[in-house]
């Protein structure tokens, strides 16, 4: 996986978890406000409801009463029941027909005498027995009673009232009444405030223990004495006498649905009064689509935010990469063009600056292989041209030339020896390898055998060299090799800088814990803008490079770094034209 | 016997080098000079006025190229011939030498005292 795709991974990571529980939380707080709103709601139109039926069937109740309780007419009753007079039976029909046309609700009116046999009716006799009949009703009752009867072929079934006609403090007769249920009808069909899927049912139970509907239902205009099926749950609960809220139940349409009931005890109905849940939860959805859009969104915003912080952050690392790489296919010269203030810019910083070393420890290799092999070239070019002239016929050289020439090829051949000991000695003082082996030197010897050494250089300057050693002077630790290379290159140095007939003085003094070596020479000296370098690999200051070729530049730098990594100091002091002195001090031993 | 009005001017400051050539041409019948630096090198082109000189590049005192300039600079000297004749191999001596005029450019340990007497011989017409 590339970072980009991590750090993009990371961001979404982070942000999304936050933004889906706070959408969730959101969600489910508007779902629950929009389900406290709805069973409410129907909580109010369910009791609104509850009250108008429960009235509706009061007033049928009242109109029953006032009928029965006509003092007249039970006179009448009370009159044809003794006389069997025709008369009266007619005035009571006059009562009954009148009483009839009061509203357009009342279907039919039926009087009956105390034996239950019909005097008169505004119905057919016939038509009215046969339903008593079948609905099971009592032709003698003892009290005023509403129910429900189902007329055959009738969309929608009737009340059917019934009451005894009493006269001092006995039955004479009984009236039973047939009401329209159109204003039930239309109490239920009023779907106001209950949107597109809310309605009212009302169901009942029969004789048999099955549940039927009442009314026509609003997707159900043939539901009136329809069983029930178990799925609607609030209707049974409702019957069952409980009046309460769902949040989320099935109806008799396997709906899921919010739903509050409803007990109608005078007559034992049950109310439902309900609303799909889509509906009643239709603003989540939006919601919840918002929600989903936003999360979609700031999944969008996320990506490219985090594509374009993960750019700023990645792309100087690719920067890095791509420098890096072209180094290794050995381009010293790239840089990284980073100058962003944080850890990345830092590590811009140390690369470049690492690459700046690289260059010139690069640059310093190829001036050392160019300087050194430039520098082997002359012995080796004076050996070949010697030998060339030795060996030419053509050149017929004299005894002397000859003898010349060889002791030159001998020359060159030394120098090349020392001066590639010397580039050996400046490789393992690079690499850090130069071997060191400790043992007790005496220093007065080193420099006598060191002196003698140097006397052939010495004598053909006319140089002396004078010494001085300290009596109290012990022997010291140090790698003999080491400080044969010190004090030989001091010395050498000496002679070489001194002009003819001049003196040196070389002196040892012990201290208490080092030995201080001093070389002192009145020659041409070292320009002060130059002693800086002279310990630098391969510099010559400019009146030695005019002094000639000898001396190969290393010399200085071999010493100073002999001399530290045994523990001691180098220093000096010139002047030019009148001379230089270096100070070497040594620790005595370990 | 020509090569005695020929004069040929040795600058460097190997004396070893220098004392080997200066040996040669002269027993090829050449008038030798030898200068040990630049300046000194200057100096004897305009006393001496050879018909060549062979050029070190590392010099004391002043540089091969640095009197190559000067060489050229001057209307008397300007086309001297002047062979390099250095341990110096490195793409930008060469191409410096080049560009101040040199007629040719050896190194030395890549080359024969006799090459060197024949390609002076050639430059000089004989």
């Amino acid at each position: 996986m590339r970072l980009i795709e991590k750090f993009i991974l990371l961001i979404l990571m982070m942000s999304l978890p936050p933004l889906i529980i706070a959408g969730g939380f959101f969600y489910y707080s508007i779902r629950n406000s929009l389900e406290n709103q709805t069973t409410a709601h129907l909580n109010s139109v369910a009791t609104i409801q509850k009250n108008r039926i429960k009235d509706i069937q009061a007033q049928n109740l009242k109109r029953l009463a006032d009928f029965t309780s006509r003092e007249r007419l039970r006179e009448l009753m009370d009159i044809y029941a003794r006389t069997n007079d025709k008369k009266n039976l007619v005035q009571i029909n006059t009562i009954l027909q009148s009483a009839s046309g009061i509203s357009n609700d009342i279907e039919s009116i039926t009087i009956r005498n105390s034996k239950g046999q019909i005097l008169v009716s505004t119905e057919k006799d016939t038509e009215i027995s046969q339903l008593e009949l079948s609905q099971g009703t009592n032709p003698s009752p003892s009290q005023n009673s509403i129910r429900l009867i189902s007329q055959p072929g009738a969309e929608n079934p009737s009340f059917y009232l019934n009451g005894p006609l009493m006269r001092q403090g006995k039955a004479v007769g009984s009236v039973s009444m047939i009401i329209k249920t159109d204003e039930l009808r239309q109490t239920v069909s009023d779907y106001t405030g209950l949107g597109e899927t809310g309605e009212i049912a009302l169901g009942r139970q029969l004789k048999d223990g099955r549940v039927a509907f009442i009314m026509p239902l609003r997707f159900d205009r043939q539901a009136t004495d329809k069983i029930i099926s178990d799925n609607a749950v609030p209707m049974f609960s409702a019957l069952k006498g409980e009046e309460k809220v769902f949040t989320s139940v099935t109806d008799y349409r396997n709906h899921d649905v919010v739903a509050a009931t409803r007990y109608i005890n005078e007559n034992g109905w049950g109310l439902v009064a309900k609303i799909d849940r889509s509906e009643a939860l239709q603003p989540l959805q939006r919601i919840r689509n918002e929600i989903i859009l936003l999360a979609f969104i700031n999944s969008v915003v996320v990506v490219f935010a985090a594509m374009a912080l993960a750019r700023r952050f990645i792309q100087p690392i690719i920067d890095i990469e791509g420098v890096a790489e072209r180094t290794s296919r050995g381009n010293l010269n790239s840089r990284v063009t980073i100058i962003s203030k944080d850890e990345i810019g830092n590590l811009a910083r140390t690369f470049n600056h690492m690459l700046d070393n690289l260059e010139e420890f690069d640059k310093a290799k190829s001036d050392f292989v160019s300087i050194a092999s430039h520098q082997l070239r002359s012995p080796l070019t004076s050996i070949k041209w010697a030998t060339e002239e030795l060996t030419d016929s053509k050149a017929a050289l004299g005894k002397t030339k000859r003898r010349h020439y060889l002791q030159q090829i001998h020359a060159s051949n030394e120098r090349m020896i020392e001066l590639v000991e010397a580039l050996l000695n400046v490789s393992r003082i690079d690499v850090g390898k130069l071997p060191f082996k400790k043992e007790p030197v005496q220093l007065e010897e080193k420099l006598d055998q060191i002196i003698s050494d140097l006397s052939a250089m010495s004598q053909a300057k006319d140089v002396v060299i004078n010494k001085k050693i300290d009596v109290k002077l012990a022997s010291i630790e140090i790698d003999p090799n080491w400080i044969n290379v010190i004090i030989q290159n001091l010395l050498s140095n000496a002679i070489r800088y001194s002009k003819k007939g001049q003196s040196i003085y070389t002196s040892i003094e012990q201290k208490a814990k080092y030995v201080v070596i001093k070389v002192e020479d009145s020659g041409y000296g070292i320009p002060a803008s130059q002693q800086a370098n002279i310990f630098t690999k391969f510099y010559r200051a400019d009146n030695a490079h005019a002094l000639g070729s000898e001396g190969s530049g290393l010399g200085l730098y071999i010493t100073k770094s002999m001399v530290e990594r045994a523990g001691g100091k180098i220093w000096f002091e010139s002047i030019e034209g009148k001379g230089t002195t270096f100070y070497v001090k040594l620790p005595n031993g370990t | 016997m020509d090569d005695l009005h020929k004069k040929i001017l040795i600058v460097e400051d190997e004396e070893p080098l220098s004392s080997v050539l200066k040996d040669r041409l002269s027993n090829e019948g050449f008038t030798v000079v030898v200068a040990g630096n630049g300046e000194e090198g200057l100096d004897l082109t305009l006393s001496e006025k050879p018909d060549l000189i062979l050029l070190d590049i590392l010099l004391p005192k002043k540089g091969g190229l640095t009197m190559l300039k000067q060489l050229r600079a001057r209307n008397e000297t300007g086309n001297l011939p002047v062979v390099m004749l250095t341990n110096l191999s490195d793409a930008g001596s060469i191409n410096e030498a080049m560009e101040l005029g040199v007629n040719d450019f050896l190194v030395k340990a890549d080359t024969q005292i006799s090459d060197i007497v024949d390609l002076i011989r050639s430059k000089l017409g004989l």
